[in-house]
C-alpha cells in the first residue's frame, strides 16, 4: 500500500494553502452567520473555535506521526480495518464534496448577483467547475506554489478592505462585549468547530513533505492564520455595521464592505477588483476539494494516480449543486448542516486517536515510543 | 440470428492492431542509449532477428539511415591485411561476402556505369538507380581500419563521398619523392577546407622538402606516416587517425586527410576554413552599456567568445554530433566544480537522446529537449550574448551551442530571468531595478490591458470616474462596433505590423512606419472605425510587449493576450479575468526547467530570494542561487568593501557570525 504522491509541497507554501482552503468562506455569508449567533460578541466565536480546533489537531497531529509518511487513509484503514475504513472514507469524500458543492454554489450566486444578474447560474458554476478541474489535475504541488504566489494579493485586498472601512468603524458597535453571554458564545464556539471541517486535507499532506516534522507547525500554522483572519473579518465587520443591521445588509458583507471603501473621487467603487481575490482564493477552496475527495477515494482503492477520478466527482458535484432549490437553501446547507453538524465529524480525529492508543497497547513495544 | 461469417472476426483483428500499435515495450525507457546506439523498437520483432554483422542482437531497424547515419563506434570488425600479389582482389572477395544482395547490385550496376563512361540517357537512368539502391546500403567498411594500400582507400573515399557526380569532394594524387617514390593522396571538401593549407603547407613540403634534404635520397624505413608526421608537415594540428571513419568525419568538418601508400594511419591536417561572418553587435538584445558583441553562426568562435569572459581552466567544453544526417556538432559548457552534477547528467543524457536527422538550430534543439513542449513559458532562455551566458555559466547554469546558430541555450532557467537583461546589472543599481520594475509592469500591461479596458466598458462601468465615463462614452458614440470588435480589429491590425516589420526588406523599412501610423493612429479614428481612447490601449499594450526582452515570453503573451480578451474579459468581465489569471498561475508554477520550478525562488519559496525584480549593490549579490544546488555557497565575500570604514566594523561584528552560517550551510 503505498501513498499516491506527486511531487513535494514546501511547508510554507503548504500552511498558506491550507490556509487559503480553511479562510477562504470570509468572503461568503460566514460574517453574516456568526453575528446572528453572538451578536455584538460574534468575533468571539471563530476565535474558540480555533482554540478547539488546535486542540484537535494536536491528537490529529500525534496520530499522523505516528505513521510517517502515511495519509489520513492508509492509517484509517491500518487502524480500523478495510469495512470500517471504508466508512471513514465516505466520510471523509463527503466532508470534501459538501464543501465543493456549497461553496461552489455561494459563488455562482454571489457573482450572478453582484455582476451578471441575466447570466443563468450554471454557466458561472460550469465555468468555476472547470477552472478548478484543471488546477486539481495539476495536483497539490502546483495548487501550493499557486497559492503562496498569490498570497501576498489576497492579504493586501484583505488589509486594504480593513483599513479602507476604518473610517466607518465605531467602537460602540461591538458593545456590549460579551454579546448574549459568554455560555452561548462557548456553547457556539465548540459546535462551529465545524468551520475548521476542511482541516482534513491535513491528513493528505504527510506524504509530500520532504521533512515530517514540518506537518505540525502547517496544521497549526493554518488553522492559527485562518482562524485569526475569521475573527479579524467578524471584527471588522461587526464594528463597522453594528449590530442590528449587520445582519440585513446582505448576503456578501466583506463584498458590502468593498463597497464602502471611498478616498476621494477616483478611488471609490472599486469593489469589482476584490473580485479578483475572491475568485482566486475559492478557486483554490474549489479545487482543493476535489483533489481532497478524489484522492480520499483513489486512496481507498489503492488506486496508482487519482486523476481519473476528478472528472467523476466534478461531474457528481455539479449535478448536487443545483440540489438546493434557491440561495437560501444552499446557505442553510451550509450553515445549519456542515457548520453545525459537521461539527461531530471534525471530532473523529479524536476516536481514532483513541484507536490507535488501544492498538499500541495491543501491538506491544514496536511502536511505542 | 445471424450467421457467424467473416465479419464477426473484425473486432478481434482490430483489437489486435491496436494492441501491437499501443502495448509499449517493456524496458523502453529504462534503458539509456548511447550515441550511436539504436533503441531497439520492438523487442517481438527484435527476437526474431539473428545477430547482425557486429554481433548485435535486437537491433533490428525498422526505417534504415542513411548512409552516414551511423555515428562512430569503436570498430568491431578489424579487417586482416590479406597479403597477396593480386591486389585489389582479396579485399574485393572479402567485403562482397560481407556484403548485402542489394549492395552487390548497386556496386555491379555502379561498376557497369563507370565503365561505359558518360553517354546516353538509359545510363544516367541506371546511374540514377543504383545511387537511389545505394542509399539504402550501409558501407561495411566504414568501422574498419585503414587499409595500407592507397588505392583501396581511394576507391573507398570515392565510394563514400559518391565521387563519380560528387563535385565538392576534392583527392589529389601525388607522390613524395623518397626512393623510391611514395605515393600519397591528400582528400578534402572544396570550400569547407582552406585551400592555403592544402597548397602551402601541405602539397608544398610534401612534394619539396624531402627533395632538398640531400642528394642521397634515402630509404624509407619503417612506417612512413611516422616520417612524414614528424618532418615533413608543419600544420599545428594534425591528428594520426587509423580508422576510415575518423578520416570521414574529420573531412567532413573540415580538415585535410593525407593519406601515404603502405601506412594504416592517415594524418588529418587541420584546415577548417567555413564561411564565418564576424562578430558583430547583438541584433534583438541590444544594451546601452555593456560588450557589444554577439554570438555568430560558428560554434569555435562561439565557445571562444564565452572563454573570452571565463579565462578559468575549469570552464569546460563538451562536443556532441547530433542529427544523423547534418552532423551538427553541439556544445555544452559549464564550470567543473560549481555545476551540479545531477544537472549536468540530466543535460547530457537529454542529448543523447535526440535522435533527429537534423538540428537546424537552437530552436529546434531547445523544443527537443526542454521539460514541458506543450507549455508557453520558455523554459530554456535563448541568448545571443556571450556575457550573458559567462554570467549564467559563474552561477552554475550550463550553457548549450549549437553549431550554425547565433544563440546560445541557457538551462536551467527561471521565470525572473526572462525578464531581465545584462545591462541591469551594469547599471547602478537604482537605475538598474528602475527599469527592471519598468520591465515586470511592462508585463501586466502586455497580458492584461486589453482586456481590462474590456471588461471595464462591458461590464464594471461603475467603477470609472463619471467625467472620464462620459469621455469614453462620448469617443464610443459613432464607433458602430461592440468593443470587442474594435479592440480585435486593432489588436489584429497591430500584429500583422509586427509580423511584416520582421519580414520587409529593410530597403522599404520605413514604409511600414507610415502605414502603420497611418492605419492604427489617424485613419481608423478619422473613419469611425475605432475610437480614439481605444488607440491609446492599443498603442500602450504594444509598447509594453516590445519591452518584454525574452522573444520567446514575448511571443507567449501575444498569444495568452488574446486569450485573456476574448475568452474572459468579453464573456465574463473581471471574473473571466480572473479565473484566466488563477489556471495561468496554476499552470505557470507547475513547469519545471531542467527539474528547477520555473517560478522559483518565490514558488516554491527557497529563502534568501534575491535577484528578482529589486536589484542590490552589486557587492552586496554575494549569494550563489539555491535552486540550483551549486557545490558552492558564495559568489564573492560577503563584506567586500574592506577600504570604507564602515564594512570595516560591520564585518567584525556580523562576519563571525555569518562565517560560522556559511560553514555549517556548506557542510
Amino acid at each position: 500500500m503505498s501513498s499516491l504522491r506527486d511531487g513535494h509541497i514546501g511547508a510554507v507554501e503548504a500552511t498558506i494553502l491550507v490556509a487559503i482552503y480553511m479562510g477562504s468562506k470570509i468572503f461568503l455569508t460566514f460574517p453574516r452567520d456568526m453575528a446572528k449567533l453572538g451578536a455584538t460578541a460574534a468575533w468571539f466565536i471563530p476565535l474558540f473555535s480555533m482554540l478547539v480546533a488546535l486542540l484537535i489537531f494536536t491528537f490529529f497531529n500525534r496520530l499522523l506521526l505516528r505513521f510517517p509518511g502515511r495519509n489520513l487513509v492508509q492509517v484509517t484503514e491500518t487502524l480500523l480495518g478495510p469495512v470500517a475504513a471504508g466508512v471513514a472514507t465516505v466520510i471523509y469524500f463527503l466532508i470534501f464534496f459538501f464543501i465543493t458543492v456549497v461553496i461552489l454554489r455561494e459563488l455562482a450566486e454571489m457573482v450572478k448577483t453582484i455582476i451578471m444578474p441575466m447570466t443563468p447560474i450554471s454557466v458561472f458554476i460550469g465555468l468555476f467547475l472547470a477552472a478548478a478541474l484543471f488546477a486539481a489535475y495539476q495536483g497539490i504541488e502546483s495548487l501550493s506554489r499557486g497559492a503562496w504566489l498569490f498570497f501576498p494579493f489576497i492579504l493586501l485586498a484583505f488589509v486594504l478592505i480593513i483599513i479602507g472601512t476604518a473610517p466607518f468603524m465605531r467602537w460602540e458597535n461591538i458593545t456590549p462585549v460579551l454579546g448574549y453571554g459568554p455560555l452561548p458564545l462557548l456553547k457556539w464556539g465548540l459546535i462551529k468547530v465545524a468551520l475548521f471541517g476542511e482541516g482534513f486535507i491535513l491528513g493528505l499532506i504527510p506524504p509530500y513533505l520532504r521533512d515530517q516534522k514540518d506537518f505540525s507547525m502547517i496544521g497549526y500554522g493554518s488553522i492559527i492564520l485562518s482562524g485569526l483572519t475569521m475573527t479579524l473579518t467578524v471584527f471588522a465587520y461587526l464594528l463597522v455595521f453594528g449590530m442590528p443591521s449587520c445582519i440585513h445588509a446582505g448576503a456578501y458583507p466583506l463584498y458590502q464592505m468593498a463597497r464602502l471603501i471611498f478616498y476621494g473621487r477616483f478611488i471609490q467603487r472599486v469593489d469589482v477588483l476584490f473580485i479578483f481575490i475572491w475568485v482566486f482564493s475559492i478557486l483554490f477552496t474549489l479545487a482543493l476539494s476535489l483533489y481532497g475527495g478524489a484522492v480520499v477515494l483513489g486512496q481507498y482503492f489503492n488506486l496508482e494516480t487519482y486523476r481519473p477520478l476528478l472528472f467523476p466527482v466534478s461531474l457528481l458535484t455539479y449535478a448536487a449543486v443545483f440540489l438546493a432549490p434557491s440561495f437560501p437553501v444552499a446557505e442553510w446547507l451550509d450553515n445549519q448542516l456542515l457548520r453545525t453538524y459537521g461539527a461531530v465529524v471534525v471530532m473523529l480525529p479524536l476516536l481514532l486517536y483513541l484507536v490507535a492508543k488501544g492498538w499500541r497497547l495491543k501491538e506491544g513495544g514496536e511502536n511505542a515510543a | 440470428m445471424k450467421k457467424k461469417g467473416p465479419k464477426q472476426q473484425w473486432p478481434r483483428k482490430i483489437k489486435r492492431f491496436f494492441t501491437s500499435v499501443t502495448t509499449p515495450d517493456p524496458g523502453f525507457m529504462e534503458k539509456t542509449f548511447s550515441l550511436g546506439e539504436r533503441a531497439p523498437y520492438n523487442q517481438e520483432a527484435g527476437k526474431k532477428d539473428k545477430p547482425n554483422r557486429r554481433g548485435e542482437e535486437n537491433n533490428r531497424r525498422i526505417i534504415k539511415p542513411l548512409p552516414l547515419a551511423k555515428v562512430r563506434r569503436k570498430p568491431l570488425a578489424v579487417r586482416p591485411l590479406e597479403v597477396k600479389k593480386d591486389g585489389g582482389q582479396g579485399e574485393e572477395k572479402n567485403s562482397n561476402a560481407r556484403r548485402t544482395a542489394t549492395g552487390l547490385a548497386a556496386q555491379e550496376k555502379r561498376q557497369a556505369q563507370s565503365g561505359q563512361g558518360e553517354g546516353s540517357h538509359q545510363d544516367y537512368q541506371a546511374a540514377l538507380k543504383a545511387q537511389a539502391e545505394d542509399v539504402q546500403e550501409e558501407e561495411p567498411f566504414l568501422g574498419w581500419d585503414i587499409d595500407p594500400r592507397l588505392s583501396v582507400n581511394l576507391e573507398r573515399v570515392s565510394r563514400v563521398f559518391h565521387i563519380p557526380p560528387n563535385m565538392d569532394v576534392v583527392v589529389r594524387e601525388f607522390e613524395i619523392p623518397f626512393e623510391p617514390p611514395l605515393k600519397a593522396a591528400i582528400v578534402y571538401i572544396d570550400g569547407a577546407a582552406s585551400r592555403d593549407v592544402a597548397d602551402n603547407y601541405i602539397l608544398k613540403p610534401l612534394m619539396l622538402l624531402p627533395r632538398l634534404e640531400g642528394e642521397e635520397k634515402e630509404a624509407v624505413r619503417g612506417d612512413p606516416v611516422d616520417l612524414v608526421y614528424k618532418t615533413l608537415l608543419p600544420g599545428n594540428q594534425v591528428a594520426r587517425k587509423e580508422c576510415f571513419q575518423d578520416l570521414v568525419e574529420a573531412v567532413l568538418n573540415g580538415d585535410t586527410a593525407v593519406l601515404v601508400d603502405g601506412s594504416r594511419e592517415v594524418l588529418t591536417v587541420e584546415s577548417k576554413a567555413w564561411p564565418v561572418r564576424s562578430v558583430e553587435p547583438p541584433r534583438s538584445e541590444a544594451v546601452i552599456r555593456g560588450p557589444q558583441e554577439a554570438f555568430v553562426e560558428h560554434l569555435r568562435v562561439n565557445t571562444g567568445l564565452v572563454r573570452k569572459h571565463l579565462r578559468n581552466q575549469s570552464l569546460v567544453t563538451e562536443i556532441f554530433t547530433l542529427g544523423q544526417v547534418s552532423r551538427t556538432q553541439v556544445a555544452i559548457m559549464y564550470l567543473q566544480g560549481l555545476v551540479n552534477p545531477k544537472l549536468l547528467a540530466e543535460v547530457k543524457r537529454r542529448l543523447e537522446m535526440v535522435k533527429t536527422d537534423a538540428i537546424a538550430d537552437s530552436g529546434i534543439l531547445e523544443i527537443f529537449i526542454d521539460d514541458n513542449p506543450r507549455a508557453f513559458v520558455p523554459q530554456i532562455l535563448a541568448t545571443e550574448r556571450p556575457d550573458r551566458a559567462a554570467a549564467f555559466l559563474t552561477e552554475g547554469h550550463v550553457v548549450i551551442l549549437v553549431d550554425g546558430s547565433p544563440f546560445a541555450l541557457i538551462v536551467p532557467v527561471t521565470f525572473w530571468a526572462l525578464l531581465h537583461t545584462p545591462e541591469d546589472y551594469y547599471l547602478r543599481w537604482p537605475f538598474g531595478t528602475f527599469v527592471r520594475w519598468i520591465r515586470f509592469l511592462a508585463f501586466f500591461f502586455a497580458l492584461l490591458t486589453p482586456a481590462l479596458y474590456i471588461a471595464i466598458v462591458n461590464y464594471h462601468q461603475e467603477m470609472i470616474p463619471t467625467d472620464l465615463l462620459l469621455a469614453i462614452a462620448a469617443s464610443r458614440e459613432r464607433v458602430p462596433f461592440p468593443a470587442v470588435v474594435e479592440v480585435i480589429l486593432m489588436e489584429v491590425s497591430f500584429e500583422l505590423i509586427r509580423e511584416a516589420g520582421v519580414r520587409i526588406p529593410s530597403v522599404i523599412g520605413p514604409t511600414i512606419g507610415i502605414v502603420g501610423a497611418l492605419i492604427l493612429g489617424q485613419a481608423a479614428v478619422a473613419a469611425n472605425i475605432v475610437s480614439p481612447i481605444l488607440v491609446i490601449v492599443v498603442a500602450v499594450t504594444g509598447l509594453a510587449s516590445l519591452a518584454i526582452p525574452n522573444y520567446g515570453l514575448n511571443l507567449s503573451l501575444r498569444i495568452y493576450r488574446f486569450a485573456f480578451l476574448v475568452a474572459a474579459a468579453a464573456l465574463f468581465g473581471f471574473v473571466g479575468i480572473a479565473v484566466l489569471l488563477f489556471l495561468l498561475n496554476v499552470h505557470t508554477v507547475g513547469q519545471k526547467s531542467f527539474g528547477v520550478p520555473v517560478v522559483s525562488p518565490v514558488a516554491p519559496y527557497r529563502p534568501p530570494s534575491f535577484d528578482l525584480v529589486t536589484l542590490r549593490e552589486m557587492f552586496k549579490h554575494s549569494l550563489l542561487p539555491r535552486y540550483m544546488r551549486p557545490r558552492r555557497h558564495r559568489r564573492q565575500e560577503e563584506f567586500n568593501r574592506y577600504w570604507h570604514p564602515l564594512t570595516t566594523m560591520l564585518a567584525k561584528t556580523k562576519g563571525e557570525a555569518r562565517k560560522e552560517n556559511d560553514k555549517r550551510q556548506e557542510g
